[in-house]
């Protein structure tokens, strides 16, 4: 007999609408882009820039290759010079075709002293494959980009440091987590690129 | 027209290509159907349009790389297939993780079932008529990625689990939200059931639609919730248990008939149970460290010998000055298997001593459920043609590689 | 002739007379009406190959909506105004996509979505096409692996921006 009430009058199908019409006056999850932006989580593999040494202005880059060498799409090309008197390696030509990448973000863990990251910034669409083809001077320009429109003090990548993991397997300068602090209005100082 | 013309005309088909540009067909496959009026006679399909040859660039990369190349295979459930690979890799050099990186990788393995058949219960909605159930299951999703955006930085294609255990550690209210999460999960799958399972045209256009028996289904290699739906018991996560299954309890759902309905309710019990595993590792989480002390670094060479030339001023500590030959890995393979959401995914990995591997093969599902379209398909109309298409979950990143 | 500059070129027509070539009231009007309508009503024609399609799902689903753009997807190529590649695009593939691409109607843009699609990506291997743009003329490229759905929609607004910015690809006299 409920089985006869059920199909003469769709009981079942009004028990799904009724769910669809309760819909209505729920609240919408429709975020409006690009006047409300979702906050990216931190650790966000986005952007490549090269962090600005606070103290000198330039990257960090010791040209050890090691970013180049770990790349899965082998899109980082790197040429280094090796000064007479120090006996140590001069950077020449970092590049990094964004475009080739992957955002694995195995250069960041890998580098022994921090000179790269992928930032929380993803809004760098372009009209060129030029665009995309980041040099030296370009990254350094992405760090500063990126920091005038960070929120902090400091600025610490998780991938830099690895929490979790034991520290005797990691080098020196990745045991402790060392944020970069953060100097804003880079172009008001001389002598910086 | 003379009369056996007409006669011929009568026993000749109608080909009809669904071609690799379709909207209901998952990706790039091909089918070429010969209809006689509109019952199916006939399917060949036609694979390989996706074919990027991931094995053969696994032969060039180290372990740590070739884990970023399985992402893509099966692009929505990314993190399984890492997983399935760190699993054989770790059972050919024969370490085992952690338990803390076990329970971290049983809660984002079923995590990443959730997504899957989420996202397979909106398309195959879709392709059959309900158009809300894309916009709800969506909805969901997000969240998922959104807590996979917390955990390791990326939404879809994540490099977490490491060859020994995981990447990086989560936080505590990372694990506190998800459990929140979790119990509006379950709220959602009534809602989905309550649209779907009773509705009069969803078991019109669903009961009786490629029906595969028990026998049929085990020899035609069928996995996963295919296999489950026609009675047959064998679940991997029960029958060779890895990472942290044997420490928490779940039912595993069974079918009875074998057809598009079953398999439709297999895949939404999945999910229940999935919440359920998920709570229990939540609170039965140890502390601990998260990879293995014998597990290979990030940047493992090529070979096993290195030479360096000493005096370059690079920080010490990183590069050991030797130059003698390091066995990394031992000479052997090793074939291991894991439950992924779509079937039993697996990997055969050949190893020669050096970093990288000789011969990687992955056994995947989806390829061995295309092979069983043909047989579903005959005797049913063009539409179910598309219903049997999405039934069977098929993802064109894993068939072709 | 470029599609898209904003510089109006100056030219001299007779002695002493000089004229900006094109800037005559009624087309740079009906210039502005028509760039407007294209592009606030984009009609994409629904091509995802690989990993990226999902995430061009996602942005068109609840969270994100491109529905607010006027953005909605078509299946066939008659009727559809962009072409998102969202994916790897293959030797084997590659035929399909230029048909495909040849079957659409005139004015029609490209957007090229993922490391895939731009460069091959992480496949440099023997069947895959290194871009999308060896045989198509792309007009945005979205970087990413794959990208966000915030990201795809900002290379959208990007279309739109270069859209309004184009003068004279209405008519007969191309």
């Amino acid at each position: 007999m409920r089985k006869l009430l059920n199909k003469l009058f769709f009981i079942d199908l009004l028990k799904g609408m009724f769910i669809t019409f309760t819909t209505i006056f729920k609240r919408p999850v429709t975020i409006r882009y690009p006047k409300q932006k979702r906050e990216l989580e931190e650790g966000f593999r986005g952007r490549h820039a090269f962090v600005r040494n606070p103290e000198t202005g330039k990257e960090n880059c010791v040209a050890c290759t090691k970013c180049a060498q770990v790349c899965p799409s082998q899109c980082i090309y790197i040429d280094y010079s090796i000064n007479d008197d120090t006996s140590s390696r001069v950077l020449i030509k970092y590049e990094i075709d964004a475009l080739r990448c992957i955002y694995c973000g195995y250069c960041e863990e890998v580098c022994p002293v921090n000179a790269i990251v992928l930032t929380e910034f993803y809004e760098y669409a372009s009209y060129d494959r030029k665009s995309s083809y980041f040099n030296k001077e370009t990254l350094l320009k992405n760090w500063d980009e990126f920091i005038n429109q960070y929120k902090g003090e400091d600025y610490l990548n998780k991938f830099w440091y690895l929490p979790g993991i034991n520290r005797e397997r990691l080098p020196a300068s990745k045991r402790e987590p060392n944020a970069v602090p953060i100097i804003k209005k880079m172009e008001n100082k001389e002598g910086w690129l | 027209m003379g009369q056996l013309e007409i006669e011929k005309l009568d026993e000749t088909t109608f080909v009809l290509q669904m071609g690799p540009h379709h909207p209901a067909t998952h990706g790039v496959l091909k089918l070429v159907c010969e209809f006689e009026g509109e019952r199916v006679v006939k399917i060949t399909p036609e694979v390989g349009f996706l074919h990027r040859g991931i094995e053969k660039l696994a032969e060039n990369k180290t372990y740590p790389a070739v884990m970023t190349l399985t992402d893509r295979l099966d692009y929505i459930s990314s993190m399984t297939n890492n997983i399935g690979f760190c699993l054989a890799v770790e059972r050919l050099m024969g370490i085992e993780p952690p338990l803390r990186a076990k329970f971290i990788r049983t809660i984002v393995a079923e995590l990443t079932r959730l997504s899957s058949h989420l996202l397979w219960l909106a398309t195959h909605a879709l392709d059959i008529g309900a158009m809300t159930m894309f916009l709800y299951c969506f909805r969901e999703r997000e969240q998922i990625l959104q807590f996979f955006e917390k955990i390791c930085g990326a939404r879809l294609t994540v490099s977490y689990p490491r060859i020994g255990g995981v990447r990086v550690d989560i936080k505590e209210e990372v694990l506190e939200e998800i459990y929140r999460f979790m119990e509006l999960m379950l709220k959602r799958v009534d809602e989905y059931e309550t649209i779907l399972t009773e509705n009069r045209i969803w078991i019109a256009r669903t009961r009786n639609v490629g029906v595969v028996t028990a026998e049929e289904a085990v020899s035609m290699g069928l996995t996963g919730p295919a296999l489950r739906a026609s009675g047959v018991y064998y679940d991997i996560r029960k029958a060779a248990p890895y990472d942290a299954y044997p420490y928490v309890e779940f039912e595993v759902p069974l079918g009875e008939k074998g057809d598009t309905y079953d398999r439709y309710l297999c895949r939404v019990r999945e999910m229940r149970q999935s919440a359920f595993i998920i709570r229990q590792c939540i609170e039965k989480m140890p502390q601990g460290e998260i990879l293995s002390s014998h597990a290979p670094d990030i940047d493992m060479a090529f070979q096993g010998k290195r030479k360096i030339q000493p005096a370059d001023s690079l920080w010490g500590g990183f590069i050991k000055f030797t130059t003698e030959k390091e066995e990394i890995m031992p000479k052997s393979e090793v074939y291991s298997a894991i439950e992924a959401p779509k079937g039993e995914l697996g990997f055969y990995i050949i190893s020669d001593g050096s970093g990288r591997p000789y011969r990687m093969r992955v056994r995947a599902p989806s390829f061995i459920h295309i092979s069983a379209i043909p047989k579903l398909c005959e005797g049913h109309l063009l539409a179910d043609v598309i219903a049997i298409i999405g039934t069977l979950d098929i993802v064109m990143g894993e068939a072709d590689r | 002739m470029p599609y898209y500059t904003d510089k109006k070129e100056v030219v001299e027509v007779d002695e002493d007379t000089k004229i900006i070539k094109g800037s005559n009231v009624i087309i740079t009007t009906l210039d502005k009406v028509i760039n407007w309508g294209r592009s606030n009503s984009l009609w994409p024609l629904t091509f995802g190959l690989a990993c990226c399609a999902i995430e061009m799902m996602a942005a068109g689903a609840s969270h994100l909506d491109l529905d607010r753009f006027g953005i909605l997807f078509r299946a066939s190529p008659r009727q559809a105004d962009v072409i998102i590649i969202a994916g790897t695009v293959t030797y084997k593939m590659a035929p399909i996509v230029k048909r495909v691409y040849d079957q659409m109607p005139e004015p029609k843009y490209v957007v090229a979505m993922g490391s895939c699609a731009c460069t091959g990506g992480i496949f440099n291997t023997y069947s895959t096409v290194q871009g999308a743009d060896q045989f198509l003329p792309v007009d945005v490229y979205v970087p990413g692996c794959p990208p966000r759905p915030e990201a795809l929609m900002h290379g959208l607004l990007k279309l739109q921006k270069k859209i309004i910015g184009e003068s004279g690809r209405w008519g007969s006299w191309k």
